[in-house]
């Protein structure tokens, strides 16, 4: 155990005063690497051994401020930018509701973040292979005891003076403590087989947990969650009914509030003759033809229904609306055109309203008028 | 109506026959109105329209098929009604609208008057001793055939709050000449056997009087309705003094068992000064008589509560949601709460959780009582959640699953819930209810949960899962489905193009609901009107339903 | 010890008996050298069973959900939140003997500072259990963190009971960080002179590698002042957040600025009654009578009488302002609160805080072991009775006639409070056996001789 060099000369004193009065002579004998160790601590030995004020407070207030800012800077962001919600009809930014926070984040932050400070930044703890541990010294020193170690790496240090200033100061059971050789020589590896070994094993079972409890366990009794509800939606299947499907269709021969069954089927001469545009050309109502022309018919017929869509060029080619044959026909025909469909294009009755309908047609007519302005109008 | 109960017990053949909503038929309610029956849904099972089987058993072997009613009622609309018409179009386009319609006048005259036969006015109330006994159909669930419906079973009697059960209703005074108190019971003795019923001490209830209602104690009702109260129904009897239900001279005396009676408001006695006549003091309920009223129109609001604020007022510019309730208008018949639970799948818990207090229905009607017992004054209170401006609700949910919508909702997000319940806390109005169970597997062995009682679920309104909150919404799906059309129509969104499911229940058209931005809408003048206040307005929670105090037509300018 | 007339002009000795450092040593580290006798394991078998019972209604709780419980509409807390008040109130005890004493320079704090801050940390634990297992769906306390999220939804700064999952966290990991960093020296010396290899190894790891030494003591003492420097105002926050939940809404009986301080008064004092009901039987477990004095315990109920008396001030102060205020809601919940239907815990409530803990002005009965113990027992009666009326009362009678109900509780209810008083003296149990339940370097710190005499 001691087979490395030299650490320091120790040794050890029976009362309070006596420490205190040893301390007093090495620190003015101008030794500066070197350590008082008590059991507790004594009042005085600060002073004695000259030691200056801990600043650890500095830490403490600038942690404590910068809880106190970060907790409050991300509140007003949650609140004010990131997600503002209308609660209890209070304004956005409620300062008076940050206070309780932002006094405990800045309580935690000072408080914990400052233990930590000093373990870390101070004492460098853990540290478990220090030389003075499980040394008799260190054993006395930890139960009745007072010590004091002058270290072999101070510059005034010359182990005979120091062992006749220890003495002469009315130390006891004066001894050398020496490095451990297997300590020094134990390095802190970072890739450290073993570490590493318990990095992937920690990392294994983490990862295994999580997948495990967020996609099986999660779903099992008791946990509920609403994601899949005991209802029947649209489009969702059942087994309750015949088909399977839930959706029941309506029964044949039913007319349902606000409809009724269109009577031109089949009929598109009856329906231009029969069927009146009930819709007057108000800006409003060509807005809205102009709108849904616009979503359902010009990706075949054009932007402008000059039949020049990406379509045009391939068989059959979506014609022109404003060929003397469709701007010759009744209103109602070509009603009936987008309600039955004509030749390759298909019903929109599912997809357009009835009222949208005479609204398309109001809007073609406009543009047949602007494709076939007479000079009458420019006036 | 089961297809599975006492009746069909004793039967040798049960014949499956559609329900009412997958029928054809067509009626004639008065002379000179017909209308048309359309079925809504498809059969749901193997059924058949009963008129469908007698054409079958009439044209025999191999005449029956699916149509073979709809076909027949329309031959005889054809034949019978069409021709008298006169109309310019053909039968086909006449039938179409007719069926949109569901309504066609006709020529035809009446008759004539009808009278009465005088004999049968003359019966009366007898002065025999002994007890009048009156068997009356219960106000939801009938004579009992809707026994099995859970919601019905739940809603509870607009005067005792009664649920789950039927009781023998006496006066006070009668009370304590049997010897009984609430939650006893008493057997009463009719022509057609001895029953034993619990006892609730009616305030306002005549003297002498024993009231019992039907449709209860059924033996083969249902998972639900099964075994629930006490039977009447075997005690109907045309031995009684006007038949079949009020009977006189009838034995009752104490029986001496207890049975307890689950309502969903606190039973106090009239009596107890320290809590008498509190929904007066504390101004929930506020009436006034006519004459007040003639006099000074403002007299509500004399004493102004003057209500500050220290934070600036959140603005709303769009459409904000607002409800009146007229108490004048609203009898407590409860069809805005059967309404409500059937939109919004509320859950029905059972007689024993109702008993806890855990009763889930996001509108009720509060029923107080002022006065004395021999003349009780009672007022009904629908209560809803107010959707408050400045809701305490909000304010202490920690995961922010209730806050306000830009048009006034007090909105409730069942899955951020996690069911602290701080919210229900500071509800001053205790609108809010907590799943403490999964009801709808809970109740019944989850009579609810499973097909085909599921495809009764309103498919817009979230099924709640066990731990969430749920209050009233104002159906938003009903809102949302109005906006989605505005927007379809290309316009915006008007407060009237929404009825909530509440509003549109209410027979007496109590409750007004609408855009309170739109100083031309209905609800507007309902909260500008003199008779208008809101309930705990010191709570400066500035709720948005606004009730209109009741005038009593009574000649003083106090109520007693 | 010795009943005879104290002189207080004089200051009592902190240790009786004059041992010696190594005599301190071995005295606290017996119970953690030695193997436990019957009383020890008796205690255990009931403490465990009571948690192992509260384990199980907890577990059929979260399976079948809260309807196992007596809440309702309109008394949706009952049990729950009353045990999680009194069990934050206990362990403000502890922080107070520790960092407020040690601030005030009362070195008598040295015998029970270490055990009351242990106490601390089991409550808090205790405590923690009832926000979560109230939930209506505790698989997901993590909704009440600001935790980044796919909704981007974050918590409502506004609740009180966010406020609470801030202090609360905050309160355990600091008190944990006190006691821990307490206990590093002590750990240390239970290191040197331990024989057995494993527990050389664990005391080794926590102890950090500390060594005396006085540059270190430097720092440490700075690093204790800072610590006792914030925990004293974090326990005035952390009730006070805690009595929030209540003030900050709107019922009456809730809705009260007294709140704050009454609840600081009243966790102290139901603190102090469980430290001082523990101490008893701890010090005459383990013959520490020496170091927890009859002077010790004597101290301990001259402030539970002082804020026996602060909390029966504030109920006096309750009725009056609730009838002064004129509001009939107010004057309503108090008269409630005395004839009403829960009357009974009201009363039970008003005797064991006002009346009972009045006996401690009688200097025989502060000094009188069995005696003082049933006063403490009645203490933290009276004091979980005070948050029950306070919770319940408020809530069944508010301000609409028709939503008012009752609040009964059920089996599970019981057995979940039975299951924390179980965890907490199960962990008690488990402490005094595993680490030292006084701090042996305070003490040694304090004794006689350990300081020099010429400072």
């Amino acid at each position: 155990m001691n087979d490395g060099p030299l650490y320091s000369v120790t040794a050890l004193f029976d009362t309070p005063d006596a420490i205190i009065r040893a301390a007093e002579e090495v620190s003015t004998g101008g030794y500066t690497k070197y350590d008082v160790n008590t059991p507790f601590p004594v009042h005085g030995m600060d002073k004695a051994m000259k030691l200056r004020q801990s600043r650890l407070g500095i830490f403490t207030f600038f942690f404590g401020l910068l809880g106190t800012v970060s907790i409050v800077g991300f509140m007003t962001w949650v609140t004010v930018t990131d997600y503002p919600l209308v609660i209890g009809g209070k304004p956005f930014w409620t300062w008076p509701a940050f206070v309780p926070i932002a006094f405990e984040i800045t309580v935690l932050l000072a408080a914990v973040l400052t233990a930590i400070t000093m373990i870390v930044l101070y004492f460098r703890f853990p540290n478990v292979s220090h030389p003075l541990h499980d040394t008799p010294y260190m054993k006395k020193v930890s139960s009745d005891r007072f010590g004091i170690s002058i270290q072999a790496s101070d510059p005034k240090f010359d182990e005979a003076a120091v062992r006749e200033l220890l003495r002469s100061l009315g130390g006891k059971e004066i001894a050398a403590i020496y490095f451990d050789a297997e300590d020094l020589s134990h390095r802190q590896e970072l890739f450290d087989p073993k570490f590493l070994g318990v990095l992937a094993l920690t990392a294994v079972v983490v990862s295994g947990a999580t997948y495990f409890s967020f996609n099986t366990l999660l779903d099992m009794q008791p946990f509920s969650w609403m994601s899949e509800q005991n209802k029947l939606k649209a489009q969702m299947p059942s087994d309750f009914s015949k088909d399977g499907i839930g959706m029941r269709p309506p029964v044949e021969g039913t007319v349902a509030r606000g409809f009724l069954p269109y009577p031109f089927n089949g009929k598109p001469e009856e329906a231009g003759k029969d069927l009146v545009n009930p819709l007057l050309p108000t800006p409003a109502v060509l807005a809205r033809g102009k709108a849904k022309f616009l979503t359902f018919c010009s990706p075949c017929h054009g932007n402008f229904a000059r039949g020049d869509s990406r379509l045009q060029g391939q068989f059959p080619s979506p014609p022109t609306l404003h060929s003397d044959k469709v701007r010759n026909r009744p209103d109602g025909s070509i009603y009936n055109v987008i309600t039955e469909g004509q030749n390759v294009m298909p019903s929109y009755a599912s997809q357009i309203l009835p009222e949208d309908r005479w609204a398309i047609i109001l809007y073609i007519r406009a543009l047949q008028r602007a494709q076939n302005a007479k000079e009458s109008d420019l006036k | 109506m089961e297809a599975d109960d006492e009746t069909s017990r004793l039967c040798t053949y049960v014949l499956p026959i559609h329900h009412a909503y997958e029928s054809w038929g067509d009626y004639q309610v008065r002379t000179g109105i017909c209308s048309l029956q359309q079925p809504v849904i498809a059969p749901l099972y193997d059924t058949r329209q009963k008129e469908a089987v007698l054409l079958a058993w009439i044209g025999g072997k191999g005449s029956f098929k699916e149509t073979i009613y709809h076909e027949y009622v329309m031959r005889h609309w054809e034949k019978e009604i069409f021709p008298p018409l006169k109309r310019r179009v053909d039968f086909k386009t006449f039938w179409y609208a007719s069926l949109h319609d569901g309504v066609v006048a006709t020529e035809e005259k009446a008759s004539g008057a009808l009278r009465f036969r005088s004999p049968s006015l003359g019966k009366s109330g007898s002065s025999s001793p002994g007890y009048v006994v009156a068997l009356t159909p219960n106000y939801s669930i009938g004579d009992g055939a809707f026994a099995n419906n859970g919601w019905l079973q739940e809603l509870p009697h607009p005067i005792s709050r009664v649920v789950w059960d039927n009781y023998a209703a006496i006066s006070k005074k009668t009370a304590q000449e049997l010897g009984v108190e609430d939650n006893g019971t008493v057997e009463v003795s009719l022509p057609h056997g001895t029953q034993t019923f619990p006892v609730l001490v009616q305030p306002g209830q005549a003297d002498g009087l024993v009231s019992v209602q039907l449709g209860y104690g059924r033996w083969n009702a249902g998972s639900v309705g099964t075994y629930v109260g006490a039977n009447a129904n075997v005690r109907l009897s045309n031995d009684a003094l006007v038949g079949p239900r009020i009977f006189g001279g009838a034995k009752v005396t104490n029986a001496h068992q207890e049975h307890r009676l689950v309502t969903t408001q606190e039973h106090h006695s009239l009596d107890d000064t320290f809590v008498k006549d509190l929904h007066r003091k504390r101004e929930v309920i506020r009436d006034g008589t006519l004459a007040e009223y003639q006099k000074d129109p403002d007299f509500l609001h004399l004493e102004r509560v003057n209500l500050q604020g220290i934070t600036r007022q959140i603005e709303y510019n769009g459409v904000k949601w607002a409800m009146a309730i007229d108490m004048n208008k609203c009898v407590g018949c409860q069809a805005c709460v059967a309404s409500c639970n059937v939109e919004n799948n509320v859950p029905v818990v059972g007689k024993d959780q109702a008993g806890r207090g855990r009763e889930m229905q996001w509108i009720r009607i509060d029923r107080y009582y002022s006065g004395t017992a021999e003349e009780p004054i009672s007022s009904h209170q629908p209560m809803l959640c107010q959707h408050c401006d400045n809701a305490p609700c909000e304010n202490v949910c920690p995961v922010a699953a209730t806050n306000h919508s830009p048009d006034g909702l007090n909105q409730m997000v069942y899955n951020r819930c996690v069911g602290t319940k701080y919210c229900s806390n500071n509800c001053p109005y205790k609108v809010r209810r907590f799943n403490f169970f999964n009801w709808h597997e809970y109740f019944a062995d989850g009579y609810y949960s499973e097909e085909p009682v599921n495809l009764m679920f309103n498919p817009e309104v979230t099924v709640r899962s066990r731990g969430v909150m749920e209050k009233c919404t104002f159906c938003v799906q009903r809102i949302m489905e109005a906006r989605q059309h505005a927007v379809e129509q290309g316009r915006p969104l008007k407060g009237s193009d929404v009825r909530t499911a509440c509003q549109e229940a209410c027979p007496a058209t109590a409750i007004v609901f609408g855009d309170m931005n739109d100083p031309e809408s209905e609800i507007s003048r309902y909260r500008a009107h003199n008779l208008g206040y809101h309930v705990l307005e010191e709570v400066n929670a500035r709720p948005n339903i606004t009730y209109l105090a009741k005038l009593r037509s009574v000649q003083s300018e106090k109520i007693s | 010890m010795s009943t005879a007339a104290i002189d207080y002009t004089q200051e009592v000795p902190l240790i009786e008996g004059r041992p010696r450092a190594s005599e301190i040593d071995a005295t606290i580290a017996a119970p953690l050298d030695e193997f436990p006798k019957r009383g020890w394991w008796i205690a255990f078998a009931v403490t465990a069973s009571m948690l192992a019972f509260g384990g199980y209604c907890a577990f059929e709780t979260v399976w079948q959900g809260l309807g196992l419980w007596g809440i309702n509409i309109p008394v949706a807390w009952g049990f729950d939140m009353t045990s999680l008040v009194f069990w934050i109130g206990i362990g403000h005890a502890g922080t107070l003997i520790s960092a407020i004493l040690f601030l005030l320079r009362q070195h008598w704090r040295t015998g029970i500072a270490r055990f009351a801050e242990a106490m601390t940390i089991f409550a808090v634990i205790c405590a923690g259990m009832f926000p979560i297992l109230h939930l209506g769906r505790p698989w997901l306390p993590l909704y009440l963190t600001p935790y980044p999220n796919q909704h981007g939804v974050w918590i409502n700064f506004m609740s009180p009971l966010v406020w609470d999952v801030f202090a609360v966290s905050t309160y355990f990991t600091v008190s944990l960080v006190f006691w821990y960093v307490g206990l590093i020296p002590d750990l240390a010396t239970l290191r040197d002179r331990t024989t057995s290899k494993l527990k050389k190894i664990i005391y080794s790891i926590f102890s950090l590698g500390w060594r005396h030494s006085n540059r270190h003591w430097h720092h440490y003492e700075r690093a204790y002042l800072i610590l006792a420097g914030f925990a004293t105002p974090l326990v005035l926050s952390v009730h006070t957040i805690v009595s929030f939940d209540f003030a900050v809404s709107v019922l009456p009986g809730w809705h009260s600025t007294i709140f704050p301080p009454y609840f600081v008064a009243g966790a102290i004092f139901s603190g102090f009654a469980m430290v001082q009901n523990a101490l008893i039987f701890v010090r005459q477990s383990f013959n520490l009578k020496h170091i927890i004095t009859l002077n010790h315990l004597e101290k301990m109920n001259q402030i539970i009488i002082v804020t026996g008396s602060m909390v029966g001030y504030s109920y006096l102060m309750e009725f009056f302002i609730s009838w002064y205020s004129g509001s009939e809601f107010e004057r309503f919940v108090f008269i409630n609160r005395a004839l009403g239907p829960y009357a009974w815990a009201f009363w039970v409530m008003v005797s064991c805080n006002v009346l009972f803990p009045q006996l401690f002005w009688i200097k025989k009965i502060r000094r009188s072991v069995p005696i003082m113990f049933v006063i403490g027992v009645l203490v933290n009666v009276g004091m979980w009775m005070e948050r029950f009326v306070i919770i319940v009362t408020s809530l069944q009678r508010d301000f609409l006639p028709s939503s008012w109900g009752m609040y009964y509780p059920t089996i599970y209810d019981i057995g979940i409070l039975m299951g924390s008083f179980g965890l907490f003296f199960t962990l008690i149990l488990i402490f005094v056996r595993v680490l030292p339940v006084v701090s042996i370097v305070d003490t040694k710190a304090v004794m006689e001789g350990g300081q020099p005499k010429h400072h």
